[in-house]
């Protein structure tokens, strides 16, 4: 609990300062000079840091602000980072006190705001340190309160900026780690972390962007998803989903009905070897593509057909071949195929009148020469890539909808720095 | 870490001097303070200890008499969980409703011990606050008392009651400044105190107080503070 005293003047450089933390308060930083100023004993100096570099926070001292109905006070600042994989993550803790409801933390990491409490109903199990972490071959995992955390990331840091009161004697470039484990759950908002620097203390951290209102402060904008953000579904995002759903639905029928559309016409039914070495393809509508398709009855078999299409005037317009071949094997949850008993060929008419085909077995295997072979054209056939192509769009746009709480899910666990050693 | 100090009911108390005297009975109302005369509250059975309001006198009651044993000291105003006779869930632990309060200075700033009934069985508890630090506590019948006596008042040193074990994590001297309400024992307010803390796995807590002549151990649990709302 705080005593009577509620201002005193630094004792290096004299500028008034207010004392706003509670009895258990040991050392005062001033904002003006960088003094150390030792709490428990007449403010003496312990040290002084010069030019320190503020860092960016709207959270200034002495702001006051409600936290699940109690009223904090913001008492210390204090700046810190992480260098890791080439690059360097800063962020600010704000040391909070309440006379009834004692000290807490606000941290601001790229416009999120955490808050932390220290826990005294440790978790079962030791007390899990990097050590620990760098041994283990699974995510160490603690059990707390109902629930089961499991290893998330280890934080080495390193203090380069320190104003205002504190519990604990800060001072730039004290270092620590802090090992966070977070409950698997979907929507988990909270982890717990071991944190290990002169003391041994366990936290829990919840993301509590409820600070900004609560202080009277307005936030950055965060660039990243962070790790304990909850996922807050887009405004909207049921209806997009049906909606692009029914897009997607409609495109699909249409590129069915496209595919479908003009006549069918069975050309030839038979063996290969009773193919005749013409067909006539008489051809009314040649505003649309004429699509020729051939289906063969093969297994464990293949055969490739050399064609050739004139067009009523003698043109040709198309020397080409088809090869279709069909394989299978295995059975029940091993059973596998591989070709198609499909293939087609689409051109396009130029003028209207006879076509001829001419086609021919070029080569096959032994078991393709007696497989029942027909060959089918359609006039008039629509290009249905179009509506195919939209209903790809259409579809991914569903599936983009329909998964952002996965995608949320995933990025929060991206930050993890846990690597499987299969990986 | 809360610094916890109640007087047991076992020990002897640590000043016991002599001063005005009048008789009274517990649970009637017609006690009167020994030193002014003015009405004091009705004496509840287990206590010991009460303050008048009107001269600001501890008053000790000692074989149905009762005696200005001092000044109930100064409790200046300041931001509280727990008020006397104001219920207060305890989370899961029930209600709890304080009849005594007694504040202890460490130098810089000062904690609270309450004293009250908890639950609907009306069990006495202690309930230490010491700024967002909250444990319940009750006393150890000297059956399940840790061994070693004065021996295990130091850091580090490990104590076992009742099957648990505990690990000391603070020794000090604590001077009660000032009570108000109604207190099991008397304590001698400006006398100072040893005790030590010891924790315990989940949140198992154990204190232990000394003085000349006895020792006295007390064993609960810490308490979250948003745990600890006013009964409505």
């Amino acid at each position: 609990m705080t005593g009577t005293i509620s201002a005193i003047n630094c004792t290096n450089c004299g500028a008034g300062l207010e004392v706003l933390g509670g009895g258990r308060v040991v050392t005062q930083v001033c904002g003006y000079c960088g003094a150390r100023l030792d709490a428990t004993d007449a403010y003496a100096v312990l040290s002084v840091h010069a030019g320190l570099k503020r860092p960016e926070t709207p959270f200034k001292l002495g702001m006051t602000g409600q936290i699940d109905g109690v009223t904090f006070t913001i008492i210390g600042i204090l700046g810190l980072q992480e260098a890791w994989d080439g690059g360097v993550a800063h962020w600010v803790d704000h040391i909070l006190y309440s006379p009834t409801h004692g000290y807490a933390w606000l941290t601001l990491e790229d416009g999120h705001i955490l808050l932390t409490r220290k826990i005294r109903d440790w978790p079962d199990g030791s007390f899990v340190t990097d050590r620990d972490v760098a041994r283990a071959e699974t995510r160490p995992s603690r059990f707390w309160r109902g629930e089961t955390y499991v290893y998330y990331a280890t934080t080495n840091w390193k203090v380069d900026f320190v104003e205002g009161e504190f519990t604990w004697r800060p001072e730039v470039g004290h270092r620590g780690t802090s090992i966070s484990l977070m409950p698997e759950g979907r929507f988990s908002d909270h982890m717990i972390a071991y944190a290990h620097s002169e003391e041994r203390e366990i936290e829990t951290t919840r993301y509590f962007p409820e600070a900004a209102a609560a202080f009277g402060v307005e936030l950055p904008r965060p660039s990243k998803v962070h790790a304990l953000q909850p996922y807050e579904p887009a405004p909207g995002k049921r209806f997009y989903a049906s909606w692009f759903g029914v897009l997607t639905v409609i495109s699909v029928l249409l590129a069915i009905i496209v595919m479908e559309g003009g006549g069918r016409e069975v050309l030839f039914q038979g063996t290969p070897d009773q193919l005749p070495p013409s067909l006539t393809i008489p051809i009314a509508v040649v505003d649309r593509p004429v699509g020729l398709q051939f289906y063969q009855d093969l297994s464990q078999a293949w055969a490739e057909y050399e064609m050739t299409i004139v067009d009523p005037t003698g043109q040709v317009l198309a020397e080409t071949g088809r090869a279709i071949s069909y394989y299978s094997g295995g059975s029940g949850d091993d059973a596998w195929s591989e070709g198609s008993r499909y293939e087609s060929l689409v051109f396009q008419p130029t003028v209207s009148g006879d076509y001829r085909l001419d086609v021919a077995l070029a080569e096959a295997s032994p078991r393709a020469q007696p497989a029942p072979l027909r060959l089918t054209l359609q006039e008039g056939q629509g290009a249905s890539i179009w509506t195919w192509g939209a209903a790809a769009l259409f579809g991914m746009a569903t599936l983009w909808t329909l998964s952002s709480s996965w995608r949320h899910r995933m990025l929060r666990w991206n930050g993890s720095d846990w690597v499987e050693e299969d990986d | 870490m809360p610094k916890l100090l109640k007087c047991s009911n076992q020990g002897v108390p640590s000043r016991r001097g002599k001063g005005i005297l009048a008789r009274v009975t517990q649970g009637n109302p017609a006690s009167s303070c020994p030193n002014c005369g003015a009405a004091l509250p009705e004496m509840l059975a287990h206590a010991r200890m009460v303050n008048c309001e009107f001269c600001g006198s501890s008053v000790v009651l000692e074989d149905a008499v009762l005696r200005k044993a001092g000044e109930a000291g100064e409790m200046l105003e300041a931001p509280e969980l727990i008020g006397i006779g104001v219920p207060v869930e305890l989370g899961s632990h029930g209600a709890f409703v304080a009849s005594g309060h007694v504040r202890y200075d460490y130098g810089r700033g000062h904690w609270d011990e309450y004293h009250g009934t908890l639950g609907t069985t009306g069990g006495l508890a202690w309930v230490s606050v010491d700024e967002g630090d909250v444990v319940l506590q009750r006393e150890v019948p000297p059956s399940r008392m840790p061994q070693g006596g004065r021996e295990v008042f130091r850091l580090g040193a490990e104590v076992s009651s009742n099957g648990v074990f505990y690990a000391c994590s603070e020794v000090s001297n604590a001077k009660a400044i000032a009570f108000r309400g109604q207190l099991p024992e008397p304590v001698a307010i400006g006398d100072t105190h040893l005790f030590a803390n010891f924790s315990g796995p989940r949140g198992a807590f154990l204190s232990g107080e000394i003085w000349d002549g006895g020792i006295a151990w007390f064993a609960g649990h810490w308490i979250d503070p948003f745990d600890v709302r006013r009964v409505l």
